[in-house]
């Protein structure tokens, strides 16, 4: 069920008032995903974007970042659709057989609603049908996912999503240690050595279920795949990476290393970006983001208008 | 599920309103998250709670309060606790309405809890049963952070965001005096959460505390979500509905 139209009023100081409209929806293909649609108030003319939450927080994002992303994007023109999977937030659980079938169909679902949405705001201009992905840790690896085989999907911003170790990357933390104090103390005690023995150990024990967090991550060979059917179907890549990625990745050249048949110059872009943390914990840096986010998507708008 | 934005149209706030299954109770209950982090951790605990009371015959109905949420506004210094009472009482009469029942009741876990006081004590909403589950203590309220100065605890355990002005009017409320009331009072006490020691001499009718039910609005693991306690989820229901 969908309310009629109400304005919103970010009072952030870069987002000026009464440009937001907002309203909950209730769509998809069973009536029971939850989300909220972000209109401009005045003209929706930019590419609509849909927002893939991380982990199982709920669709406001951890600090309410999704919220205030969703308005900063909508008072900038682009209609934005933020909601729960199923089974989490305000969502019913799917009937499908499994989370990653019903997490697939949930994104295709919306969309196919955000572009449904976005069309019902094109007035006289030709409706939309096409739009961008903004994904979240695993809302990132989701993303990249279901739009490798959507066609719909012509953009991608994936902030902190699995970036595949590559030998580069065993290249770097192998020099960090040999530079490394500490490391050299740990090596001439024999502290590494039962170091390692310890970790060897603790792979042994599982944790978590199959199911537990990444739901659509992908392994390195079937991300490059289909980061591959993205581009030759000419869909950009912003890849976002926080400070909080260094423990799999420790250089932002790791994502071409990591994408031998996917990755193109003219398609890719890779934000090393340090002064964010992966969960954007305060406003500036949501900000930041936004800002990057945006200079991306009008890029990609110039760049089709050419 | 019923998706419902309601007050003011310039300044909505988000509702979300489960009607009562047959047969139904002619009862209706509002639900009072708790605030930042915990509002977080706690979604799906209260969402449960009420699919479970909606079950049970009882309206429910959640809501965001200014600034938190779905609902507008910013968690700025501007928010104050008054701000999220008059959020609450203003969902009552929304649920009044919805329900179609003269009084309402509330349930309102933490800070939630804390509104709920602050509701009843004002007389504005008719109210018949109050469920006060893990009061927030005051002695050391919700921390805006609890690590470095510019408000970030960490990167994996990001900062609260209670707007200021919440905390600090937190810090002033105490309400022992609810005990005087003719209201049927629920403690809801999770296993291991701390106790709000100015509410120590509060009188309830009834006290449901299960041993090894966690607190929803902590978490094991980083990853955003509290464990649902079931029995005490049931525990007020079945309360609720006596």
């Amino acid at each position: 069920m969908a309310s009629e139209l109400t304005p919103v009023f970010p009072s952030s100081g870069d987002v000026p008032a009464r440009r937001v409209l907002e309203r909950p929806l209730l769509f998809g293909r069973h009536g029971t995903l939850v989300g909220v649609l972000s209109t401009p108030a005045q003209g929706a003319r930019a590419v609509p974007v849909l927002l893939l939450a991380g982990g199982i927080i709920h669709r406001v994002g951890p600090s309410r970042s999704l919220v205030r992303i969703a308005r900063s994007l909508a008072a900038a023109g682009h209609p934005c659709l933020r909601f729960d999977l199923s089974g989490v937030g305000d969502s019913a659980r799917a009937p499908e057989s499994s989370l990653q079938a019903a997490a697939v169909a949930d994104i295709r679902d919306a969309i196919g609603t955000l572009l449904a949405q976005a069309a019902s705001l094109a007035g006289g201009d030709a409706p939309p049908d096409r739009v961008a992905l903004v994904g979240f840790c695993s809302g990132a690896d989701n993303a990249l996912h279901v739009a490798a085989d959507d066609s719909r999907v012509d953009g991608l911003v994936l902030f902190d999503p699995t970036v595949h170790r590559t030998s580069g990357f065993r290249r770097r933390e192998l020099a960090r240690r040999l530079h490394s104090h500490e490391a050299f103390v740990n090596l001439v005690s024999g502290r590494s050595l039962m170091k390692r023995l310890e970790s060897l150990r603790e792979r042994s024990a599982p944790v978590f279920p199959p199911e537990y967090y990444g739901l659509l991550s992908s392994d390195p060979e079937d991300t490059d795949a289909r980061v591959a059917r993205l581009s030759a179907r000419g869909a950009r890549r912003l890849w976002v990476l926080s400070r909080d990625v260094q423990r799999y990745c420790n250089a932002p050249e790791q994502v071409m290393e990591a994408l031998p048949r996917g990755w193109r110059e003219t398609l890719d872009t890779v934000v090393w970006a340090t002064e964010l943390d992966h969960v954007l914990s305060t406003r500036a840096q949501v900000d930041r983001f936004v800002t990057m986010a945006l200079a991306w998507l009008e890029r990609g708008e110039r760049r089709e208008a050419a | 599920m019923i998706l419902h934005p309601f007050g003011d149209r310039e300044a909505q706030l988000f509702g979300a309103f489960d009607p009562a299954a047959s047969p139904r109770l002619r009862r209706a209950v509002l639900l009072l998250h708790p605030a930042g982090w915990e509002y977080v951790r706690a979604h799906r605990t209260m969402r449960l709670l009420a699919l479970r009371l909606a079950a049970a015959g009882i309206d429910a109905f959640r809501f965001d309060y200014r600034g938190t949420g779905d609902s507008w506004g910013d968690d700025d210094e501007s928010l104050t606790l008054e701000d999220w009472v008059r959020d609450a009482e203003e969902a009552a009469e929304e649920l009044q309405a919805l329900a179609g029942v003269g009084r309402v009741s509330l349930v309102g876990l933490r800070a939630g809890a804390r509104v709920a006081l602050e509701v009843v004590a004002r007389r504005t909403v008719p109210v018949d049963r109050v469920v006060l589950w893990d009061v927030l203590e005051l002695e050391q309220p919700v921390p805006a952070s609890a690590g470095n100065a510019d408000g970030i605890e960490s990167s994996e355990r990001p900062s609260l965001r209670v707007p200021p002005g919440v905390i600090r009017d937190l810090g002033r409320t105490r309400r022992p005096g609810i005990a005087a009331t003719t209201h049927r009072l629920l403690r809801v006490q999770s296993d291991g959460a701390p106790t709000a020691s100015d509410l120590a001499g509060l009188e309830a009718e009834s006290t449901l505390a299960v041993a090894g039910c966690p607190p929803c609005w902590i978490e094991e693991r980083d990853f955003g979500a509290g464990a649902v306690p079931a029995p005490l989820i049931e525990g007020i229901v079945s309360w609720l509905r006596s």
